[in-house]
C-alpha cells in the first residue's frame, strides 16, 4: 500500500491507493503513518517527498475497505487523529516535506496537502476541499495557507481548484514543468543540501509557529468533528 | 435599558431594512433599502438586521442569508448625522462611559449586528455593488462567509480619511482575510479598492464585470449554497467557526468603534463633516477626495 524508499537523504514515500486513506482503511493509514514516523526519526533523511502511484493523487471517491480494514473510534484516533496520527505526523515532521500532485486531489489527499511543507503540482492537478467528509482535515491550516475568506470559499463554494487558482492562492508552490514528481525530488535534494539541525530547527520553530496560530487546536477538534459528522460516513458508524 | 436611536429613526428602520424570505429556496434576502443615503446604516438599522439575522436562525427552511442594498451602493457605512442619544441630556460632554455603553450594546449586546453575522448558523453572503464602506466593509463583509461583488465595487476602510485607520487596521478578520500588509496598506491609505482588487487579494468570493447583473450572481451562488442538505451546511459553518475561533477571527473590533467616537478634528479637516452634513455620506466622501491627496499641512510651508 505504501513504498518507501531513501537516496540522497530524500526519502520518497509512494502511496499506492489514496482512496483507502479518505475511507479510513486500517492497513493503508497505519503503513503511512508508519511511513512518516519512520523518515522522521532517521539521520539520513532530511527531506520527504509524498506521492502517488496513480492517475489522481487522491480521487473524490472514498474507497470501499473491506470488513477487516475497517476501524473503530479509537483505532481511527489512533492512526488519523491523534498526536501520531497521519497528519500531524506530517504537519509536525522534522523533515522537510513536499507532496507532488498529479490529477484529481480530494479529502485525505488535500488534508495531506494542508499538512505538508511544500506542494508541487502538475498542470492538470484540482484541489477538492476535505472538509465535508473528513473530520481530522485541518481548516485552520487551509486558512493560514490562502487565508481565511478563500478558505471559507473553497469549503462552502463546491468547486475544485486548478492548479493555476491554487498556485495563486498559495496552495501550490509551483507547477511543474514536465515531471512533477522529478521536479519535486530535485528541490528537496536543493533543501538536503542543508545541515541537518539546521533542518531540525526550522522545523521546531515552525511548530511552534503553527500552534500560535491554532492548527493544534483544530487537530484537537478532529474526534468532535468526527462525532457530529452528517451521514453515516462518520467512522464511529464504521465500527 | 438605554434606547438608541431616535424615534424618527425608529420609525423608518423597518422600511430602511426589508425582509424578503423565500423558504422554498431556502434564502432569506436582507435589503439595505435607503438609497438616497447610499443606505447608510442608522442605529436602529443595525439592531433590525441583529434581529433578522436572528429570525433567520430560528427558521429551519431557510439556509443562506444573502445581504444587499437597493440603489447604487450597497452600503457606505453607519449613519454620521443621527443624533441617536450619543450622550445623555444631563451631560455637557460625550464621556467614555457614554462610550463604553454605546460600544459593548454594539460590539455584544442588542445592536451588534455584527456578532449575528457572525454567529449565525446559516450560510451568510453578501452582494456588493457601489460603495461598501466604513462599517459596512469591516463589520459586513469580513464577516460574512461569502462575497460576490461586482468588479467596479469600491470597497475599504474610507472613513479612515476622517476618523483615522484605527480599527480598520487592527480588524482581526481583516487581517487574516487580506493579510496583515494589505489590511495596512488599506487602512492607512484609505483608498477605496476595487471588487476585483478584493478577489485577488481573496475577500470575494465570485468577482463579476460591471455591467453584469450582479444580483443574479449572488443568487445563483446562494441557490448553489441552498441546494446543498442542512445538515451538511450546519457541518461545515460549525467547522468553519471553530476554526475562526483559533484563528482569533472571532474577536469583535470594539476597540475601533471607541477610539472613533473621540477622535477631534482639526479646524481644516471639517470639510467632511460639513460635506456629510449638506449633501450625505456619498458626496462627502467624493469631496473629501481632493483634500485626502493634498499635500501634508494643506501645502504650507514653515518659512
Amino acid at each position: 500500500m505504501i513504498d518507501l524508499g531513501v537516496s540522497g537523504q530524500v526519502a520518497v514515500i509512494t502511496m499506492h491507493d489514496g482512496a483507502c486513506l479518505s475511507a479510513h482503511s486500517r492497513r493503508a493509514g497505519t503503513a503511512l503513518r508508519d511511513a512518516i514516523l519512520a523518515c522522521g526519526d532517521r539521520d539520513d533523511v532530511k527531506a520527504i517527498v509524498l506521492r502517488s502511484a496513480q492517475a489522481d493523487f487522491c480521487p473524490p471517491a472514498q474507497a470501499i475497505v473491506p470488513d477487516d480494514d475497517k476501524l473503530d473510534a479509537p483505532e481511527w484516533s489512533q492512526i488519523y487523529a491523534s498526536t501520531v496520527g497521519i497528519y500531524q505526523a506530517l504537519c509536525y515532521s522534522k523533515k522537510v516535506t513536499i507532496t507532488a500532485v498529479q490529477g484529481r486531489c480530494a479529502l485525505a489527499g488535500s488534508a495531506l496537502v494542508l499538512c505538508s511543507d511544500l506542494t508541487f503540482a502538475a498542470a492538470d492537478a484540482e484541489f477538492h476541499a476535505p472538509f465535508e467528509r473528513l473530520p481530522e482535515a485541518n481548516f485552520v491550516l487551509a486558512a493560514l495557507t490562502m487565508r481565511l475568506a478563500r478558505a471559507k470559499s473553497w469549503t462552502l463554494g463546491g468547486a475544485p481548484m486548478d492548479a493555476r487558482r491554487a498556485l495563486e492562492v498559495g496552495l501550490v508552490n509551483r507547477i511543474a514543468l514536465s515531471d512533477v514528481f522529478a521536479e519535486a525530488v530535485d528541490a528537496a535534494r536543493s533543501i538536503a543540501k542543508g545541515p541537518l539541525d539546521g533542518i531540525a530547527m526550522s522545523k521546531l520553530m515552525m511548530e511552534s509557529f503553527l500552534d500560535s496560530q491554532g492548527v493544534g487546536q483544530e487537530f484537537d477538534m478532529a474526534g468532535f468533528y468526527a462525532a457530529t459528522l452528517p451521514g453515516a460516513a462518520a467512522p464511529q458508524d464504521r465500527a | 435599558m438605554s434606547a438608541f436611536g431616535n424615534p424618527a429613526s425608529r420609525a423608518e428602520a423597518e422600511e430602511q431594512v426589508l425582509f424578503v424570505p423565500d423558504r422554498d429556496s431556502g434564502i432569506a434576502q436582507i435589503v439595505l433599502n435607503r438609497p438616497a443615503k447610499r443606505n447608510a446604516l442608522s442605529v436602529p438599522m443595525r439592531e433590525r438586521m441583529a434581529s433578522l439575522v436572528r429570525a433567520c436562525e430560528l427558521d429551519a427552511a431557510i439556509k443562506v442569508v444573502l445581504f444587499r442594498g437597493n440603489g447604487p451602493s450597497f452600503c457606505s457605512g453607519n449613519e454620521l448625522n443621527e443624533d441617536w442619544g450619543q450622550r445623555t441630556a444631563d451631560k455637557r460632554r460625550f464621556t467614555l462611559s457614554d462610550a463604553v455603553r454605546y460600544g459593548t450594546d454594539m460590539t455584544y449586546g442588542r445592536q451588534s449586528f455584527t456578532q449575528a453575522i457572525t454567529r449565525c448558523s446559516k450560510i451568510t453572503l453578501l452582494e456588493m455593488h457601489g460603495y461598501c464602506a466604513a462599517a459596512a466593509y469591516f463589520m459586513i463583509a469580513t464577516h460574512c462567509d461569502l462575497v460576490v461583488a461586482q468588479e467596479d465595487a469600491k470597497i475599504g476602510a474610507i472613513e479612515g480619511r476622517f476618523l483615522g485607520p484605527a480599527g480598520a487596521v487592527s480588524h482581526i478578520h481583516l487581517n487574516r482575510i487580506l493579510g496583515v500588509k494589505a489590511a495596512r496598506h488599506i487602512g492607512y491609505t484609505a483608498e477605496p479598492v476595487s471588487g476585483r482588487e478584493m478577489f485577488e487579494f481573496g475577500l470575494v468570493h465570485k468577482c463579476v464585470g460591471a455591467g453584469a447583473d450582479v444580483h443574479q450572481a449572488a443568487l445563483e451562488v446562494a441557490a448553489q449554497v441552498a441546494a446543498s442538505p442542512a445538515a451538511r451546511l450546519r457541518f461545515l459553518k460549525a467547522r468553519i467557526k471553530a476554526a475562526e475561533g483559533f484563528v482569533g477571527a472571532s474577536m469583535p473590533a470594539m476597540p475601533g468603534l471607541l477610539v472613533s467616537h473621540f477622535l477631534k478634528s482639526e479646524p481644516d479637516e471639517l470639510d467632511f463633516w460639513k460635506a456629510v452634513r449638506t449633501g450625505g455620506v456619498g458626496q462627502a466622501l467624493n469631496a473629501d477626495k481632493t483634500r485626502a491627496r493634498a499635500p501634508a499641512g494643506g501645502g504650507k510651508s514653515d518659512d
